[in-house]
Formats: C-alpha cells, structure tokens, sequence
C-alpha cells in the first residue's frame, strides 16, 4: 500500500468501508444501497451522489475494478489492493472495538 | 402557451442551494421545470410547464456526469433525472418518497467534494480572469494611455469600473464560497484547511484591491512642464492629469492664438473674462486644428484656464 491509499484510506468513511465490504462479491452502486441498507436495519442509506463519486475514486485508486455493465448499470468487484485496504480498516475496527470493551 | 412560462433568475456559482429551494417553490405552486436557457452572464431562463401543485425536492450534482450509469443510479434511488446544464445535473424526487435524512448526498465529505468541484472548475477562471484583466489592462493604461481624446477617455473609464466591479463581484464569491466550505468541513479534518485557503484567498484580494487602487492613482500622475512668456506659454507634457492657470492683460482686437501637438488624451482650453463669462472654450486631441486664434472682444484681463486629462504632447498660448 503506497502512502497516498494510506492517507486517503486509512482510516476510512463509513461509506468507503460498506462499499468495499459490500464488493468483496461483484455488484453494482444500487445493488450495494439496498445491502447496506438491509444490513443496517435501515439505519445507513447511501445516497448516489456520494455512491458514485467513491466508486469513482475507488476505481481509479485500484481498490475496485470494472466487471461489466448490465441494464446500464457498473457491476465493480474488489481489487488484491481494495482487499488489503479492507483488512487494515478491519484490523483498525477490531482494535477499537476490543479496547472499548475493555474501558 | 399559458401551460408554459418562463422566469429570469440569477443565481451565483455558489448559491446551488438557493436555486434548488427555488425550483421546489415553483413546483409547490404547480410549475415543473423543463428547460434552462442561458441568458446574460449569470442570469438564466428557466422554462416550467404546467403541473399538479406537489412538494417536489430539486438537486444538483456538478460534473460528475457518467452517462447511462450515472443516471441509472439515481433512477434506482428514486431520482429523476431532468437534464443537464452548465456542467451540473438536475434531479428532482417526491418529498413523500424521501426518507429522513434522504439527498443525493450521504455525507458531508461528497457535498465539499462537489462544492470544490465547482470551485475549481468556476472561481479558479475567474479569478485568473481578474487578476489578468488588471494587470494587462490598468497596467497598461496607467503606463501608456492610448486613448485618443474625450471618446477614449470614456472607454478607459468604462474600463475602470468594470474591473473594479468585477474585483467587488470576486470578493462577494470568495464569501458565498467561503460559508459554503466552512459550513460542511465543521468539525472534520478538512476544517483548518478550508480556514487557511480562506485567509490566503482574503490576503490576495485585498492585495489585488490595493494594487488597482494604485494603479489607477498612478494612472492619474501628471508629469508635465510649464514655460511661461510674457505674453503667453508653452506646457509640454508626458501626461497631464490637472489643471492650471493663467491671467493677462489684453486689449480690444488682440489675437489668442493657440497651438497644439497632442498625442494621447485631450487638453481643454477655456477663456474667461474678468467677470467668469466664457470668451470660448474648446478641447484639444490628437486630430484637430493646428492653430486656432480667438480675437478678444474688449480691454480687460482674461484668465485662461488649461485642463489637461490624460494628455500627453505640446500646447503653446500666444496674445499677440
């Protein structure tokens, strides 16, 4: 991981983390609003805009890359880079969570 | 053509707010917007088309447009997409379909992206715009003024209060901008960042007003020398920007003769009489008269009065 994804990424927005979780399997920028949504109980809706403008940018990061286009929508899939993103933004999640616990 | 009407708006670059609250207005009393027109500088036509009257949320992305994808996404969050304008995209979605909370944007680090889109692809031009307009065109004026006479002296004018009202229109952009950054950095790590770009931006225009102020100062510098006769004188002169005086006596049938070689600008001569009635008065340029002789009338003394305005060349009175 080169120092401009660490500054960019780590830590990362919330909407950057559901989305590279999200496409561990391929899918498209709906696909993963309905995901999120169904995951979080309603409580996180992401919006287009904002949808649009990360998987932009993921994908000309390399965290993400272009599958294929269906029914004129962008199936996008995580990349070997996206994936060890993911693992620190996970690692840096479980530290939080545990040292919570323990306070 | 009473289901279709037209309003003239103005709105700034940065005021994407105000044009969307505006749209949902329309919408409430039945009037669905269609079509943007350019008109002049910022000021658009928007075209409506009759409608039920219905609380409808208008939005605004700028120049993220991807096509078929882009548009899909939003149709798949309930968007409807109108067209675009400009380099922005125009969406609007029923306030009943939207969820608390619900916009194109999830959070406030994709709406500073977009502000700062448009800052850069709008403010950035425009301030080059001014900062070039000064210096090439009040630099220049105030090094060598060009304008031949009193038509060329209103052009410069013209020209002033453009620049300075274009350096006014940039300091009120800068501010709009400015409440627009701070107000979705709060609290986050971009915060201090958009604090200092604000600062360095006021620094800039202050400095950019002070050096027009200068400028023009400059540009209103006289730099000229008087010779007098007895019975006349002679200015020759770089640039003249003021004026001047002098009396004499004459008598009935004498001859004022003045002569002249202008380049730039215009020097007006006016001759009074001893009780401030004007004997004639006439205005020097670079193609005029070469000599003109004014006979006076009666005994008296005679004041005449040189008035200089961006003049640079020769004059010479003479009472013979």
């Amino acid at each position: 991981m080169d120092a401009h994804i660490k500054k960019v990424y780590v830590p990362m927005t919330e909407t950057g983390f559901y989305i590279l979780l999200c496409l561990q399997e391929p899918n498209h920028g709906y696909g993963i609003v309905q995901k999120v949504k169904t995951m979080t109980g309603g409580d996180i809706v992401l919006a287009p805009g904002t949808m649009y403008g990360s998987l932009s940018k993921m994908e000309k990061d390399g965290l993400i890359s272009f599958v294929r286009e269906e029914d004129k929508r962008k199936i996008y899939e995580i990349t070997a880079l996206g994936r060890e993103v993911l693992e620190t933004e996970k690692k840096r999640i479980d530290r939080l969570y545990r040292n919570m616990k323990e306070m | 053509m009473k289901d279709k009407k037209i309003t003239f708006k103005y709105f700034s670059i940065a005021e994407y707010e105000k044009e969307e609250a505006y749209l949902r207005k329309m919408h409430q009393q039945g009037w669905k917007l269609v079509k943007i027109s350019l008109r002049y500088l910022y000021v658009r036509a928007y075209i409506f088309e009759k409608c039920q009257p219905e609380d409808v949320i208008y939005r605004t992305d700028y120049d993220q447009t991807g096509g078929d994808a882009y548009i899909q996404m939003f149709a798949d969050c309930g968007w409807e997409y109108l067209f675009d304008f400009d380099e922005s995209s125009y969406f609007r979605k029923k306030k009943e379909d939207i969820a608390e909370d619900e916009d194109i944007f999830c959070d406030d680090a994709s709406r500073l992206a977009m502000v700062r889109r448009v800052f850069k692809a709008r403010y950035i031009p425009y301030l080059t715009l001014c900062v070039s307009d000064i210096i090439f065109w009040i630099g220049l004026d105030s090094l060598i003024y060009m304008g031949s006479g009193k038509s060329g002296l209103i052009i410069t004018t013209i020209l002033w209060i453009t620049i300075l009202l274009a350096l006014l229109y940039l300091g009120v952009l800068t501010m709009q901008f400015y409440k627009c950054e701070k107000k979705l950095a709060e609290e986050t790590e971009a915060a201090e960042g958009v604090k200092y770009k604000y600062i360095g931006l006021a620094v800039l225009w202050v400095a950019l007003a002070l050096v027009t102020g200068i400028l023009i100062l400059y540009a209103n510098r006289s730099d000229y020398s008087v010779t007098d006769r007895d019975n006349g004188f002679s200015i020759e002169s770089k640039r003249m920007n003021t004026e001047l005086e002098r009396e004499y006596e004459a008598q009935k049938g004498d001859q004022i003769a003045i002569g002249h070689d202008i380049d730039d600008g215009y020097i007006e001569i006016t001759i009074e009489d001893s009780e401030g009635q004007v004997l004639a008065s006439q205005s020097y340029e670079d193609w005029s008269e070469d000599i003109q002789t004014i006979v006076v009338p009666k005994d008296g003394r005679y004041r005449i009065i040189c008035k200089g305005r961006h003049a640079r060349g020769s004059i010479q009175v003479n009472l013979e």
